[in-house]
């Protein structure tokens, strides 16, 4: 049986949201690492390359890379290939900045808050500042 | 779509993440980067072409930093040429005035001292800052134009009187002698304070090697403003100076970050010049000089002083086979379409993207090492 635990959270573009997540332990530059047609991971150094972020909550460490990765962010969610949500520890330039013009939900977590949730686990949003996970 | 709200969160990011309630000020001015359909690509024209079609308009005075491609050269394959031509016809539609030019602060969008506004482009922000004492962050090209459009900002950063206050003293121990010291410096300073204000003393020789060194800066930093003594409106006490960290730069430092940048294995094919743009009077200065290198030299430039200099020195251009390149960077789409692979330049800014961008080799040049100055 799966253990639901509560996290403090903080939003840009917050909205209501459910889903899966796909969790990259290396930071991911949306220029070059993602296909914005498909929404599947192309860096081949990533350890998710080949999945999809399609409809998923995309957990990643932080963004890298150029920032024209702000514009792929809204050719994902204009080509229906977005993740529902992204969820880093750490903020760039590039990623909250994406998300806000996309209105994707971004959230920014703890550090020990972030390594503990893994790959596929639920994600629900609770109050505006909590988020509940299944561990 | 995309509503004054999506702009409003856009801009709100910073206090958002943060945890603080955001705050706005107005801005008199704008300047937008992300002009290159080399950079910002078929994704970024889309979300332009969704931000005008969603109603969208500019509102306050604003310009926009130069493309990929010479517009009336066509000097960039067809498809770029018509892909850059579609972007700067959407920005004129937003309503910026097409300059095409990365020293709007010379030409096109001069601000007045103590203004606030919203611009994009390291190097003219760092000019801004720096020099005129109008406040600007260091924008993205998303977020000048969201400001753009709303005519407001971020109030944080160095629009706060507390954020101007230099944080860090910064010596040369060397004297910098020309243009690539200055821009080599500039390159190691911004590494070094990493997200503090600097102090420097005025260590430059006249206002190129100034611009050439904030250039550098904004290349390799994240500071948007170099308090400079004598020349930034900001007064600081020798009391306070005395008590700061301070750090120095040396000539090893320097000749390390030259070495770090440069990766040009043998002679060059063309010598480019303008990064940023130079403005009529170094140009000026340049064709009174007789050149040293037997290769073709491009100069970057904004088209008003491309049209003056062509009516007045038209046997000098000739005379010295320099061609003068307005409308676009120093990335630019005639490298690629001449098949240029390596070349060299007097810019330290212009080295590091020339090398990361373009992926052509790259060496650095001085002026006295081009012209026989």
């Amino acid at each position: 049986m799966s253990k639901i635990k509560k996290f403090k959270i903080r939003w840009i573009s917050f909205k209501e949201f459910e889903g899966e997540v796909i969790k990259s332990s290396t930071p991911i530059s949306f220029l070059g690492g993602i296909d914005p047609k498909t929404g599947i991971i192309t860096d081949s150094t990533n350890s998710l390359y080949g999945k999809s972020i399609k409809n998923k909550v995309l957990l990643m460490p932080f963004g890298i890379g150029s920032t024209v990765g702000s514009y792929i962010i809204y050719a994902l969610k204009k080509n229906l290939t977005a993740p529902i949500a992204v969820i880093t520890y750490k903020s760039d330039v590039i990623v909250p900045s994406g998300c806000a013009i996309s209105r994707i939900p971004y959230g920014l977590l703890s550090y020990n808050d972030w390594l503990e949730i893994e790959d596929h686990a639920l994600i629900k949003t609770e109050k505006e500042d909590e988020i509940l996970v299944s561990l | 779509m995309i509503d004054r709200k999506d702009l409003l969160e856009l801009i709100s990011v910073p206090f958002k993440l943060e945890g603080l309630k955001p705050r706005f000020i107005r801005v008199s001015s704008a300047h937008i980067s992300g002009i290159s359909y080399n950079n910002i690509r078929e994704e970024g024209l889309e979300l332009l072409k969704e931000i005008l079609s969603s109603g969208l308009r500019i509102t306050v005075p604003t310009t926009i930093n130069p493309g990929f491609c010479e517009l009336e050269e066509q000097d960039c394959d067809k498809e770029t040429y018509k892909k850059q031509l579609e972007i700067i016809e959407t920005f004129k539609k937003l309503g910026a005035k097409p300059t095409l030019s990365c020293i709007p602060y010379l030409l096109g969008n001069i601000p007045k001292k103590g203004d606030h506004i919203a611009w994009a482009e390291s190097n003219a922000v760092l000019y801004t800052n720096s020099v005129i004492g109008a406040w600007s962050n260091k924008e993205s090209g998303l977020t000048a134009l969201a400001s753009a459009i709303l005519g407001i900002t971020s109030f944080y950063g160095v629009h706060l009187e507390e954020g101007r206050v230099p944080k860090v003293k910064v010596n040369f121990n060397f004297e910098l002698s020309d243009e690539v010291d200055a821009g080599l410096a500039g390159f190691v300073l911004g590494k070094i304070v990493k997200d503090s204000i600097p102090f420097v003393s005025n260590s430059f020789k006249n206002r190129y090697d100034l611009i050439e060194f904030l250039a550098s800066v904004g290349t390799s930093g994240v500071i948007p403003l170099v308090v400079i003594e004598g020349i930034t409106p900001i007064s600081v006490s020798k009391d306070y100076l005395n008590q700061i960290q301070s750090l120095s730069i040396g000539e090893e430092e320097i000749n390390k970050a030259k070495s770090s940048l440069e990766n040009l294995k043998s002679e060059e094919d063309a010598i480019l010049m303008g990064c940023p743009h130079l403005s009529l009077k170094e140009v000026e200065d340049l064709l009174k000089l007789n050149r040293k290198r037997d290769k073709d030299i491009f100069i970057f430039v904004p088209k008003e002083v491309k049209a003056v200099v062509e009516k007045k020195y038209s046997k000098e251009l000739k005379d010295k086979n320099i061609k003068l390149v307005s409308d676009s960077c120093i990335l630019w789409g005639g490298i690629v379409s001449r098949n240029y692979r390596k070349v060299v330049t007097n810019s330290v800014k212009g080295a590091y993207y020339l090398r990361n961008v373009l992926k052509v080799e790259v060496g650095i040049r001085r002026k006295s090492e081009i012209m026989d100055v």
